[in-house]
């Protein structure tokens, strides 16, 4: 089983608007860990993250959802290249959800553009 | 005013406030320069909890909580908070939005502003497959405050109690450990950003990523192995695009017929006694020792730069390299002295690696005296030990009792 780490508040930097897609933002995964991970206290309650278990999945599975992107410089422009569509996240349907197939969550996974 | 260290545990064996690297970058405030260390009081209703947003009512401004020494209502002397908007005021009932904890500001005037976020990994490996093992990005920092990733005391490869005998290279469980499978391992993509004490690795990528807008990054004391074949002078087994310094670290390229081994693109990067390897028995050396792009100034001092064979280069690129006391097995460039590579380490083999200075190394003693960047080994030794610094990463500990088998010490 894969577990998957999001972030469910906003992050700005606001300071330098800039950085922002710098920082993880609402729908980003901020890491995926397999079977007996044990996020801390402050991970769990702190209100910044949901967490997903996909059974049946590994965390190789989700890389797009972790991988950075980079420029032909190899200059960082985004945190994730990927995440998990925040308003879907937000709706009905997915407010509660706290187990999901891997189809599920790549029905809900968008490329950052 | 003055900034302040603040310190969280990274660790999921041993559990640590952070259960994982990039959870501890996400946990960063997002300005770091005007986090702030205020005195508070009269701590209620429930304790805080890291990393919960606040709110302060009064003066209605908002932010992050970063630290506290209260366990709970009743205790407690001080907060610390990154700001997310307003100035916090003195008398401010600051709440916790998840935990709906408060306690009351004391003072208008923090005790301090400015954080250095500092991460301490436990004594564990931490594996990613597919992303860094961590990301540094994104918050603004300044020479004071800033990110730092290390290791609880004690939990280094440094703080091995056989240190001085462990072979030098990864070993997952000489100490903590980052390794990422088809990434690079640890990239910096933030100003002044820091990292120490920690080995690591990557079967396919670089080790350790400076990207060019890691400004004044600062990189102590890592062992580094990475796995990059490609061509492009902004990668390698380790990449420095900025103006970072490296120093007192190993970065060994585990690819054969790799074009180099660390690249530089048009950064200018600063490396103090880092020893920086391929393996002599590769199929196939890499092509050179360095790589850059079309411009940047790499200064190299004290570096044991080796590749395994010596019709290689050490450099290639437009950038303007300056070398001084440096040690090489290839030839023909001022500030380095050719020198057989089986004759400076104790193990030049893939499989057996150990890339501690061997006695009798032509390195030894014959490095420049830089106190300010080189006063300890990555093992710990202070340097000088004997007549001058030792070349390299590694200082020898000469004349130590080195008892042979049988024959113990009386």
């Amino acid at each position: 089983m894969a577990r998957l780490c999001i972030r469910i508040k906003p992050n700005p930097n606001t300071t330098d608007p800039s950085l922002d897609v710098l920082r993880t933002q609402e729908g980003d995964v901020v890491c995926v860990k397999e079977d007996g991970h044990v996020f801390s206290h402050g991970e769990l309650n702190c209100g910044q993250y949901r967490f997903i278990d996909v059974p049946g999945a590994v965390t190789a599975d989700f890389v797009i959802l972790i991988k950075p992107s980079f420029d032909a410089g190899r200059n960082l422009i985004r945190k994730r290249s990927a995440h998990l569509d925040p308003a879907v996240l937000r709706g009905v349907a997915w407010r509660t959800v706290v187990t999901a197939t891997k189809a599920q969550i790549d029905s809900i996974t968008v490329v950052k553009s | 005013m003055a900034s302040v260290t603040v310190v969280k545990t990274i660790g999921f064996v041993i559990p640590g406030v952070f259960s994982d690297p990039q959870l501890w970058e996400d946990g960063a405030p997002a300005d770091e320069t005007t986090a702030e260390k205020s005195a508070a009081g009269t701590f209620a209703t429930a304790a805080f909890v890291q990393g919960e947003a606040l709110t302060f009512v009064g003066s209605g401004a908002t932010g992050k909580l970063l630290d506290t020494d209260s366990t709970g209502p009743g205790t407690g002397t001080y907060v610390t908070y990154g700001i997310t908007s307003g100035n916090p005021a003195a008398g401010d009932v600051v709440t916790g939005g998840a935990s709906l904890g408060t306690c009351i500001l004391s003072s208008s005037t923090p005790l301090n502003v400015g954080v250095v976020w500092q991460g301490q990994c436990e004594n564990e490996k931490f594996v990613v497959i597919g992303a860094p093992v961590v990301t540094i990005s994104g918050s603004t920092s300044s020479s004071t405050a800033y990110k730092e990733i290390t290791t609880v005391a004690g939990a280094s490869f440094r703080d091995n109690a056989n240190i001085q005998t462990n072979a030098l290279r990864w070993v997952g469980t000489n100490g903590c450990a980052f390794s990422s499978v088809f990434a690079d391992c640890l990239v910096s993509s933030e100003a002044n950003a820091r990292g120490s004490n920690i080995q690591l690795n990557s079967d396919d990528a670089g080790g350790l990523g400076v990207t060019s807008a890691s400004t004044d990054a600062l990189f102590d004391f890592l062992i580094v192995e990475g796995l990059y074949a490609g061509t492009d002078a902004a990668l390698g087994a380790a990449y420095l695009l900025s103006n970072a310094k490296l120093r007192n670290s190993l970065v060994i390229q585990n690819a054969s017929a790799a074009d180099h081994i660390i690249g530089t693109g048009t950064g200018s990067p600063s490396l103090y006694n880092t020893t920086v390897v391929a393996c002599d028995d590769l199929a196939t050396a890499p092509t050179s020792i360095f790589k850059s792009g079309a411009s940047g100034t790499v200064t190299v001092q004290n570096g044991d730069l080796f590749a395994g064979d010596p019709t290689k280069a050490i450099k290639a690129g437009s950038a303007t390299y300056n070398f001084t006391t440096c040690y090489s097995d290839i030839s023909g460039t001022p500030g380095v002295t050719q020198t057989n590579y089986s004759g400076e380490f104790e193990n030049v083999n893939d499989a057996t690696r150990d890339f501690r200075l061997k006695i009798g190394a032509a390195g030894t003693d014959t490095g420049t005296t830089d106190a300010a960047n080189a006063q300890f080994d990555i093992a710990g030794t202070e340097r000088p030990n004997g007549a001058a610094y030792d070349v390299g990463c590694w200082e020898l500990v000469q004349g130590a009792a080195v008892p042979i088998m049988g024959q113990e010490c009386l």
